[in-house]
């Protein structure tokens, strides 16, 4: 059973009593531990695909499937149930919350899973390590760098412990060399952990390092290859 | 509710309640509003009991079976009591044991060199009795001194004539009212105004009844002052007491006013206040919910991309909601609580100045409460309402 089935997948929004469709017959699936490249020029619908998958909106017609369930038929609430166990999400923008701490940052979603405080510090604790942040646990993140604030992003989409990790150009608003790290990071966490991984990128680089990239054109994908040579020398 | 459900909502609670940042300019602003209502609510729960305890207080001390009778005049005439229909009361079997007729007036009193204010208050015997005073010095008047010219001095114009003499005063010694000389035959020990009677034996000089005519050309009995009889039920002992004076006084009718009437004056006024109260209550509640609902509006218009964030973190719509109402419930009670204090500290202060023993009102309590869940819930669930309707996808996509 793959963790994402899209299927049929059409997506309009109406505006000023014109209809603009964005997505158009959308198809794909992702198995586990798959990491998939997501690209296309600006306004082909990446990021509303993205959405889409990750159930922060629902899509005009056609079906998301999640680790084989249809979530066309599920209330608000359970939709949320799946974001909180099921998918980790990391932004452009970072999206952290500038009054907490990097560890309360990471905790976060825990809240919503129902951990009490002392075992969310734990975890989040636990994940800072692993992104080799736990001397910055107790920093802002106006103290941080982006690249800094990127990897508490990450511990922060890992600590509810997801299948599906979904990654809107995580890179985004970082040089290359942060821009590697965050990347090296995700190609680690995909083998170790076993988690599917879509990231949305402009950057070839990076789509390179990705052994399926999927290409948008105009609200459809228009190219999806998989590549089982990984170049490990660009890592 | 499941249980886990329950510890999730809990964990929301508690995470919400670690990190609210009340410091924020604006909050405080918005918590003014609540504050300033709640004080002025709590101040006005206290003035009203503790002025209640103050009145009820000096009935302890009197008892609650004092009478006071004052004739009113009917139409334009003045209304006249002759003395034997008062002293015949008692003998009537209505419900009142002893009686004191008085005759009444205000003046300036002359001891040696100094001028002193005083009531003039001529009565019989029975005032002492009545009146509860007790004696310190001397003697007291009687009806047997007929219309000499003896004197009874309250205790309060006794040391205002040893301070300007710069000596106590003696039994014997001579004051004058107008052209009269009185002589001192007794003085008073400390009283408490009677409440019902309306004498501040303090003040006071007391003379034999006869002895009015010396110093006013024509003495008319100003009040009778009563004792109920024991065990006498004094709503229809009053009645009697107007009935029986209607049939024997002329130009008027007597006014009877008894410990019950002016418990439920009293009590009358408290519910008047109370209203009072309600209507403060109700405005500023409005007030600092508006101040509360803005600043809330505020944070949910500033957070949206936050909201968005929490939304795909797995946070529940619910969760949302719950997260913005606790944070309006904050605010709510922290500013009631800084209102409840400030409307002690204030309660207290008004207490102390009207020389009142402060209690705190029993109500204070689950009012200031009462008021900050009402506000907090009722003008927090509109923003909260519109946090948890955000669409996530186009919250965390704005900048
Ligand atoms: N809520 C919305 N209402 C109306 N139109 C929308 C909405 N969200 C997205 N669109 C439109 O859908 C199209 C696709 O937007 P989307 O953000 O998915 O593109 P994208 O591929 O992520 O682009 P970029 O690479 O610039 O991020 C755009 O034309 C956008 O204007
Ligand atoms: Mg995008």
């Amino acid at each position: 059973m793959d963790i994402l089935n899209v299927i049929r997948v059409f997506k309009q929004y109406h505006e000023e009593g014109r209809i603009l469709r964005v997505l158009k017959d959308v198809s794909l699936s992702v198995g586990h531990g798959e990491f998939c490249a997501l690209t296309g020029v600006s306004g082909s619908g990446k990021t509303t695909l993205m959405n889409l998958i990750g159930l922060l909106d629902r899509p005009s017609d056609g079906k998301i499937l999640i680790n084989g369930t249809d979530t066309s038929v599920l209330n608000a609430n359970a939709t949320s149930e799946i974001r909180s166990k099921t998918i980790g999400f990391v932004f452009q923008s970072f999206h952290l919350l500038p009054h907490y701490t990097a560890l309360d940052n990471v905790a976060l979603p825990l809240v919503y899973a129902g951990v009490g405080k002392r075992q969310r510090r734990r975890r989040a604790e636990r994940l800072l390590f692993e992104v080799g942040l736990a001397d910055r646990m107790h920093h802002h993140p106006g103290e941080l760098s982006g690249g800094q604030c990127q990897r508490v992003a990450i511990a922060r989409a890992l600590v509810g412990k997801p299948s599906l990790l979904l990654a809107d150009e995580p890179t985004g608003n970082l040089d290359s060399r942060a821009a590697g790290d965050v990347m090296s990071m995700l190609l680690r966490l995909n083998s170790a952990l076993g988690l599917s991984v879509i990231i949305v990128t402009h950057d070839l680089a990076i789509a390179g390092k990705c052994s399926r990239r999927i290409v948008m054109r105009d609200g459809t994908v228009c190219n999806d290859e998989s590549c089982e040579y990984r170049d490990m020398k660009s890592l | 509710m499941s249980k886990s459900e329950w510890t999730v909502g809990r964990e929301v609670a508690r995470e919400v309640a670690g990190n609210l940042r009340l410091s924020q300019g604006r909050s405080l602003l918005a918590l003014i509003g609540i504050v300033i209502g709640t004080a002025a609510v709590i101040t006005m729960l206290h003035l009203g009991h503790n002025a209640r305890e103050a009145a009820l207080r000096q009935f302890e001390i009197l008892g609650t079976d004092q009478v006071m009778m004052q004739p009113v005049s009917g139409n334009s005439d003045k209304p006249h009591v002759p003395l034997n229909t008062v002293v015949k009361i008692p003998e009537q079997n209505i419900g009142i044991d002893a009686v004191a007729a008085v005759v009444q007036y205000g003046t300036s009193i002359r001891f040696g060199r100094s001028q002193i204010q005083a009531i003039i208050l001529a009565a019989t015997d029975k005032i002492y009795t009545i009146g509860k005073v007790h004696l310190w010095q001397g003697r007291l008047t009687s009806d047997l001194d007929a219309a000499n010219s003896f004197a009874v001095i309250g205790a309060g114009i006794a040391s205002e004539m040893t301070a300007s003499s710069g000596r106590p005063v003696r039994i014997g010694d001579k004051i004058n009212v107008g052209s009269r000389v009185l002589t001192i035959i007794g003085i008073l020990g400390d009283a408490t105004i009677s409440p019902i009677l309306g004498i501040d034996f303090n003040r006071t000089i007391v003379l034999p009844f006869a002895a009015a005519r010396r110093l006013l050309p024509s003495p008319n009995i100003s009040n009778v002052a009563a004792l109920l009889s024991p065990g006498a039920d004094d709503t229809q002992t009053a009645k009697a007491v107007t009935e029986y004076f209607s049939r024997h006084m002329s130009g008027g009718m007597m006014h009877v006013r008894t410990a019950r009437q002016l418990i439920e004056n009293i009590d009358r006024q408290m519910g008047i206040y109370a209203a009072l109260i309600l209507g403060i209550g109700a405005v500023s509640l409005v007030v600092g919910g508006v101040g509360i609902m803005n600043v809330m509006l505020m944070n949910v218009m500033e957070r949206r991309q936050e909201i968005g964030l929490r939304l795909a973190l797995g946070a529940r719509r619910g969760h949302i909601r719950l997260m913005f109402l606790c944070e309006a419930l904050i605010l709510a009670i922290a500013g009631s609580a800084g209102g409840t204090f400030l409307g002690y500290l204030t309660g207290w202060v008004f207490a102390s100045g009207s020389g009142w023993r402060f209690e705190p009102a029993p109500l204070t309590l689950p009012v200031a409460v009462g008021m900050a869940l009402v506000v907090g819930l009722f003008f927090g669930i509109y923003p909260a309402v519109c946090a948890a309707r955000l669409d996530p996808a186009i919250a965390l996509r704005g900048e």
